[in-house]
């Protein structure tokens, strides 16, 4: 759009001559255009809604000293044109604001307001959180407004959900949500008492994933990961979070040196210094899709093309230590800004080398550091495998072929034919002896061939050394036998195709070297004695695989 | 993708139900047994399967036989060596396979005394009885004769007896070695045979049918004693 501007602006003077005499219908109408008008028309605009909820109707909600002062804090560092520069921040503290229907109104205000997509919103929110049971019996997390009520939750507050709702809604593909606010019982959260004792017998896996997941257009900060307490201080006289995310306003958090702090590197300032400030006891949480040029300038303008950085914000590689050079950098996650050039980079966890890189970063390069582990770790393996096949039923099992040893191949592509899928090509064979059991007692030596063909698109869930995968699988099953046996003495042989299912995991030993397992069920079609059915084939192997 | 991954379904099912060729078990699901037998009479020797009585095969003159078809798995032979020896032999027949079993030496045999009882006067003619899963039948079993069936090796065997308007009843009975063994079959008549009358059940030796159906002592004075009198149908001392 802006490289049609000038056209449009050439196209418009020239139309602004006099075509037509006075009292002529039709022809061009001659008007008045100002260009840094028409230029300020076309410049995305810059909103910001701040909320904070000091005080409440409810006196069984406490008290928050500084969450109206957290949102107008932020208000002043955002309104100041050296720093947000922010074309609107409206600051909603006052008690007849913080209902939970002001709030929602305000959003959908905002949502008139911001109606291109490259405009860029900010939602802040600094009240307490709390968690209760939604009409469905779920746990829900609720932003407490000034009219909650705590003995009916679900009916009075504002639910994160309707939030994220109103939020999503934005037509903005730069938007922001920070919630300074928590719900973990303690800090800036309050439950009640029946909630807490639940909670109490929920490990960590009811906080694996928080609320604060974010589509690919939007960016979701919180001032505490799920399941902490997020903290107001007294010397700092605000929400710590917030403070230290104004004061990496004022520039210190421009990690690459650009003019402008965007706001991954506000929130990772914020981050770096709350986790410090709190000796571990708080760890914001942010969750990004949106990677490459980020989009959401909160502070400054870039002047200058900043520093190269290297960056990722992929739960993969949480904990991870960057090193640049042989120089701890950053615990991830988070971002780094390095001097261009060919640098080495490595990811380390204690002893233990993830990927050691060369590459070679030029100014205004941002690299995600997934980029460099999808390059260090080969996604392919090839695997020799060995294991065994059986038909599921006993019946099968005695009648056609006993559980028999296998040998194979098994070729794995990952992210393929789309990102987090894989191709998996297995070739089984197995020979030998066996004898049917037709009858108890009975036993009539045979000899087997069985070559299996598999084909596999599962789905790849990845972490450091460890892969699992799961999903369907195709594959062709030839089945010969042969007898010599007084009453019958020639072979047999039968060809199917079968649906099914395919799992298994694989476990890197090194860059190259893993060792992986999988197992199948199928569902087999075969014909016994002329009559049709269908049987359960299942089947395991392991064994080595080498990546290249 | 969600076309794909239909597409991909479908011609899953599709393959998989396109499979090709065949497995057959059939020729495994019986075997062949041989063996000899040490003591026989040509004449009534006989070697089956107990429980699949129609398998059969008699002896040639070495004594030698072969049983074709017999079920695989455990069986057990029934021997009838001679008019009062016979054997069991108990083996395991490999479907698709010949088995060969050492030579079998015949013991002394039972068998089975059976006496036909019927509840009420009515006759028992035309019985039959077998010996369940077994060669050793017989027919035209009546409640005056009782009947011999053998020669049965030692062992505990079921015995099936049916006639005409009888309900078929079967019991157990042992028989030992060399040994005859009573056994008792007592028959009940179907419902509705025995109100059928005298003139189609018969009555015993000491009645006599009446035309209500009925059996009696007499009709006529005939029927009675030199002494007595058919009176009312009972016979009674004349009065001097």
């Amino acid at each position: 759009m802006r490289r049609l501007l000038p056209l449009l602006l050439v196209f418009l003077c020239a139309c602004a001559g006099p075509s037509a005499t006075a009292g002529d219908k039709g022809g061009l109408v001659p008007l008045r255009l100002d260009a840094a008008d028409l230029s300020r028309a076309y410049t995305p605009r810059r909103l910001a809604l701040l909320v904070g909820v000091s005080s409440f109707d409810d006196p069984q909600w406490r008290t928050l000293r500084f969450s109206a002062k957290d949102a107008t804090d932020l208000a002043a560092a955002l309104k100041d044109p050296a720093r947000g520069h922010f074309d609107q921040v409206r600051v909603l503290t006052r008690p007849e604001e913080t209902t939970r229907d002001a709030i929602l109104a305000a959003l959908r205000q905002l949502r008139r307001e911001a109606t291109r997509p490259d405009d860029v919103v900010m939602v802040y929110l600094s009240a307490h959180g709390t968690l209760a049971r939604d009409g469905k019996g779920e746990l829900t997390r609720y932003l407490v407004t000034r009219d909650a009520s705590y003995r009916a939750i679900p009916q009075t507050a504002l639910s994160m959900d309707a939030l994220k709702a109103e939020f999503e809604q934005l037509p903005s593909r730069r938007r922001l949500l920070v919630l300074a606010t928590c719900h973990s019982g303690s800090g800036k959260s309050l439950l009640p008492k029946e909630l807490e004792v639940e909670l109490a017998g929920i490990k960590s896996g009811f906080y694996a994933r928080p609320l604060e997941e974010s589509s690919r257009a939007s960016m979701v900060f919180a001032a505490s990961d799920w399941g902490e307490t997020a903290r107001e201080d007294e010397g700092l006289r605000n929400d710590i979070y917030t403070y230290f995310l104004i004061e990496g306003l004022n520039g210190p958090a421009d990690r690459n040196a650009d003019g402008a702090v965007t706001a991954t590197e506000a929130h990772d300032y914020s981050r770096r210094r709350t986790f410090a400030f709190t000796e571990g006891r708080q760890r914001p949480s942010a969750e990004i899709l949106e990677v490459g040029a980020d989009p959401v300038i909160l502070a400054g303008r870039i002047d200058r093309t900043g520093q190269p950085e290297l960056f990722s914000y992929n739960p993969r590689l949480d904990g991870f230590l960057l090193k640049v050079d042989g120089e701890p950098r950053l615990e991830l996650p988070g971002g780094a800004a390095v001097g261009p050039g060919r640098r080495t980079v490595e990811l380390t966890k204690g002893d233990a080398v993830l990927v050691r890189r060369e590459v070679d970063v030029a100014r205004g390069e941002r690299l995600p550091l997934e980029r460099l582990l999808a390059d260090a770790i080969p996604r392919r393996a090839l695997s020799l495998v060995g294991g065994m096949m059986s038909f599921a039923d006993g019946k099968s099992r005695r009648e056609l072929l006993p559980a028999a040893p296998q040998v194979g191949v098994v070729l794995r592509l990952e992210d393929l034919p789309l990102q987090n899928l894989g191709l998996l090509v297995d070739v089984g064979l197995g020979h030998g002896r066996k004898k049917l059991q037709v009858a108890p007692g009975s036993e009539v030596p045979f000899g087997y061939t069985a070559l299996t063909l598999g084909a596999a698109v599962p789905y790849l869930w990845r972490w450091e050394r460890l892969t699992l995968f799961a999903g369907p699988r195709v594959a062709a099953l030839y089945l010969g036998r042969s007898f010599d046996v007084e009453a019958y003495s020639g072979g047999q042989r039968y060809f199917t195709v079968s649906p099914g299912v395919v799992g298994g995991l694989a476990w890197r030993l090194g860059e190259r070297l893993e060792l992986t397992a999988q197992g199948h069920g199928m569902l087999t079609y075969v014909v016994v004695d002329g009559q049709g059915q269908a049987v359960g084939f299942i089947g395991g192997n392991a064994g080595v695989g080498y990546r290249f | 993708m969600r076309r794909q991954c239909l597409f991909l379904t479908l011609s899953s099912l599709g393959l998989g139900l396109g499979a090709c060729g065949s497995l057959d078990n059939e020729p495994f699901r019986a075997g062949t047994v041989r063996g000899r037998l040490t003591e026989f009479d040509p004449a009534v020797a006989l070697v089956s399967v107990i429980g699949a009585p129609g398998v059969r095969a008699s002896v040639d003159a070495q004594g030698r036989f072969t049983l074709e078809d017999v079920p695989a798995g455990p069986a057990e032979l029934f021997v009838v060596a001679t008019e009062d020896k016979a054997a069991r032999v108990p083996l395991t027949v490999q479907g698709g396979q010949s088995v060969d079993v050492p030579d079998v030496a015949p013991r002394p045999a039972g068998s089975f005394f059976v006496k036909l009882h019927t509840q009420g006067s009515p006759r028992v003619t035309d019985a039959k009885a077998s010996v369940d899963g077994t060669p050793i039948d017989a027919t035209q079993l009546d409640d005056r004769a009782p009947r011999r069936l053998g020669p049965l090796p030692d062992g505990c065997y079921g015995l099936s007896v049916s006639a005409p308007g009888f309900i078929s009843t079967a019991v157990q009975g042992c028989v030992d070695e060399g040994k005859q063994t009573a056994l008792n079959v007592e028959l009940v008549p179907e419902e509705g045979f025995a109100e059928e009358g005298c003139a189609r059940t018969g009555c015993d030796d000491d009645s006599h049918c009446a035309l209500d159906g009925h059996c009696v002592e007499c009709l006529d004075t005939i029927h009675c004693e030199s002494s007595e009198v058919c009176n009312g149908f009972r016979c009674e001392e004349t009065i001097p």
